[in-house]
């Protein structure tokens, strides 16, 4: 039995893998309590990371080296990062727009928080509503994320509201999907991140 | 009159005749250089206080996919598009901050002949929202005399 606690690599269609070398798709199991009450702790967090965000950050942000390979494999994958923006970038808008990043939910959080501290963009299902393992694979043309019954994500969005965490979710399955560029560490680091914020206890 | 339409291109299928594989990957390296080009310019556009232009971006969404040859050449073309207009405007901001510095210059060196005249610090790429001005020495009398000097108002609010 492989350890819960450690990332796995996940397959990547042949196809997907040719066409964007590099490309790497992290998944970890973690048990989770999201039932109970938000971490002051992650509140404070998030605060204080509200703070040091500006308009120029926002901006300098793209020459960062992980935010730059999401940027360019973006476009790899058709689509254009100041339309449809990138993880961290996205982020970052957000709280520009809104002034702050309002705590939401225990997921919501840790998946916010770990976003910002390593602007790897984690996803989380219901390890429950999934079917084997995570794989990285083409459906009439676009690059999603399955199990072994369906498609679970389109790349680079959020998975369907059906297999989103619950406050009844004991365990959460969490994806990194990092393009060429980004480090194997941070992914893990994102993951093992999330993972500690939902942690029971 | 019917509409003209790109016919699709794919090397990916035209074997012996250009390797799709080496093309594409050729492209995905040029998009990929032109990104960080573009990422340097922006980073330097915004530090211009002076310089606040609104991108008209596109709003279509689209979703993630392999893109054909002929797509990922419309879309090097389009940055590559996106890097000289970035260029050629940055380079035009660099020549009119230049000019507007040895403005001030003459300015300094002779403020009687430029009453009054007021230069905003973003004209010259300084952040800060004051400005130079030229004003009478002593009010009034520097009025009458002939008496004018160059002074940076603070200008905020």
């Amino acid at each position: 039995m492989t350890d819960p606690a450690t990332p796995r690599r996940g397959a990547i269609d042949p196809r997907v893998e040719a066409d964007l070398p590099g490309l790497a798709l992290w998944e970890l199991t973690a048990p989770s309590a999201l039932h109970r009450r938000r971490d002051p702790d992650v509140r404070d967090r998030l605060r204080e990371l509200a703070g040091r965000i500006t308009g120029a950050v926002a901006i300098e942000a793209r020459q960062d080296e992980i935010v730059h390979a999401y940027r360019v494999a973006f476009r790899h994958t058709g689509l254009d990062p100041d339309v449809d923006r990138t993880p961290y970038e996205a982020a970052l808008v957000e709280r520009l727009r809104h002034g702050g990043f309002p705590s939401r939910d225990v997921i919501t959080d840790a998946l916010l928080l770990a976003l910002l501290d390593t602007k790897v963009a984690v996803v989380a299902c219901d390890d429950a509503s999934l079917r084997g393992p995570l794989h990285l694979t083409l459906e009439d043309g676009a690059v999603v994320l399955a199990d072994d019954d369906r498609t679970v994500i389109p790349l680079w969005e959020e998975p369907v509201r059906e297999l989103l965490p619950t406050a009844d979710t004991v365990a959460v399955r969490l994806a990194a999907v990092t393009p060429a560029g980004v480090p194997a560490v941070a992914a893990w680091e994102a993951l093992d991140r999330v993972a500690d914020l939902v942690a029971p206890g | 009159m019917g509409a003209i339409t790109a016919p699709k291109l794919d090397t990916m299928s035209i074997p012996g005749i250009v390797d799709g594989r080496a093309a594409r990957a050729s492209l995905r390296s040029q998009l990929r250089h032109l990104e960080r080009e573009l990422a340097q310019l922006m980073a330097e556009g915004f530090s211009d206080p002076g310089d606040r232009r609104v991108i008209e971006q596109s709003a279509e969404h689209r979703r993630a996919h392999l893109p054909t040859f002929a797509e990922l050449v419309c879309q090097r073309d389009a940055l590559i598009a996106r890097v000289a207009e970035e260029r050629t405007h940055r380079a035009a901001r660099r020549t009119e901050i230049a000019r507007t510095r040895a403005f001030l210059e003459e300015v300094r060196r002779a403020p009687e002949r430029h009453p009054y005249v007021r230069i905003p610090r973003a004209d010259l790429g300084e952040p800060g929202c004051g400005s130079y001005q030229v004003r009478p020495k002593l009010g009034i009398i520097g009025m009458l005399a002939g008496w004018w000097q160059v002074k940076l108002s603070s200008g905020c609010p």
